[in-house]
């Protein structure tokens, strides 16, 4: 194969793969979605952990929900137990979460604690440090839990 | 709000986090071996970090522009970025691959010879790339860059009315550490060169090499971003 005939293969490869592009192949056509409480609980808790993330995965992300779940399950054990408090993922891309992200002001995977009265929402907060403390799991746990306790004692 | 040196650093410092969590790691690695083949004055690896920094503050400032203008909401911003931009980065950078590789040649406009002369010579000397490679790598957002740029840097630049200098220092920042692993690798090839066969042919090696980086880490985000393939 001549260098000529190389450089229009790779050429012709790479226009066929933009133009594959352009023409909207499903981005998350394989995408495996992990199983989550997702589905709207007829009860009414008084506060709701979320933690709300995309299609998209990073280790990081991973970190995040893992830490932030433990850190409220452990904690709050007795206000899961008894329902006052829940923890709850969400896919903020699926069409029926998509109003997450206006409701709370979303820019990226977050953590959010929210007051509900009734299934409506009365107030609520975004531990947007988390990201700050992806690096130190002491400060971290201390920073989920004492926003969590402030918030809930406010109520 | 008189703008003291605590937001600065505060800015810059979440732009070294930003730096050194995983998830820029692929960009990082690209714009070390571009950054670090500027092999061919002694200045050079210097020249292209100060144009990659340049080209990511002039991102984020940019940013910072427009939500401080009220053209767009953060929320917005943010999602539109981390979106679209990771899908663009994969194709772009097997572009830029194949140009440093010199299987697609560059032809640059003609516009008399002075001028022609200076854009290649300014090109080959990697500032107009690494400006391009700064802007374009600063606006493919991951979870972490935009949580610290959108959740911490604009707030302290809406809150010190400081639209500019925040995100110049935040900009320093995410470049600083591949400035200077750029550096090590260049100074490194330089030492090297003078015992293996010249500079001319560690830049030859170092050519192909940032070539290959960009074309594979090409790959992995078109797969991964583009075509959403997970593994």
């Amino acid at each position: 194969m001549t260098p000529q005939c190389f450089k229009k293969g790779v050429l012709t490869a790479l226009i066929i793969m933009i133009c594959f592009i352009l023409g909207g192949f499903p981005a998350s056509a394989s995408q495996a979605e992990p199983e989550t409480a997702e589905s709207v609980s007829n009860e009414s808790p008084q506060f709701i952990a979320y933690y709300f993330y995309t299609s998209k995965r990073c280790a990081s992300c991973y970190r995040l929900e893992e830490w932030s779940e433990t850190a409220i399950k452990d904690h709050f054990k007795q206000a899961i137990e008894s329902g006052e408090l829940q923890w709850k993922t969400v896919n903020i891309e699926k069409p029926e979460n998509k109003h997450f992200a206006r409701d709370f002001h979303l820019y990226t995977k977050s953590l959010v604690i929210v007051e509900q009265n009734d299934g409506e929402t009365v107030r609520w907060k975004n531990l947007d440090k988390v990201w700050q403390l992806l690096r130190d799991k002491d400060k971290y746990f201390d920073y989920v839990t004492t926003e969590t306790m402030e918030f809930m004692e406010k109520s | 709000m008189e703008l003291s040196a605590l937001p600065m650093v505060s800015a810059l410092w979440f732009g070294i986090l930003t730096s050194i969590s995983p998830c820029p790691l692929a960009t990082n690695i690209a714009a070390t071996t571009f950054i670090g083949r500027q092999i061919e004055t002694r200045y050079g690896t210097l020249v292209a970090g100060a144009a990659y920094t340049g080209g990511r503050a002039l991102a984020y400032i940019l940013i910072c522009f427009i939500i401080v203008a009220g053209l767009f909401s953060i929320p917005g911003v943010s999602m539109f970025l981390q979106q679209y931009m990771n899908k663009l980065l994969g194709p772009v950078l097997i572009v830029v691959g194949l140009l440093i590789a010199d299987i697609i040649p560059l032809r640059l406009p003609a516009w008399g010879d002075g001028n022609s002369a200076f854009i290649r010579r300014l090109s080959n000397g990697g500032a107009i790339g690494a400006i391009f490679l700064g802007f374009i790598f600063a606006l493919s957002f991951c979870p972490v860059s935009a949580a610290l740029f959108f959740g911490s840097v604009i707030p302290l630049a809406l809150k010190f009315e400081s639209g500019i200098w925040l995100p110049l220092w935040y900009g320093f920042g995410t470049a600083l550490p591949v400035i200077g692993f750029a550096l090590l690798l260049s100074y490194g090839t330089r030492a090297a060169a003078a015992f293996i066969k010249g500079l001319t042919f560690m830049e030859r090696y170092l050519r192909r090499l940032t070539a290959a980086v960009f074309i594979g880490i090409g790959i992995y985000f078109t797969v991964i971003y583009t075509f959403g393939i997970q593994f």
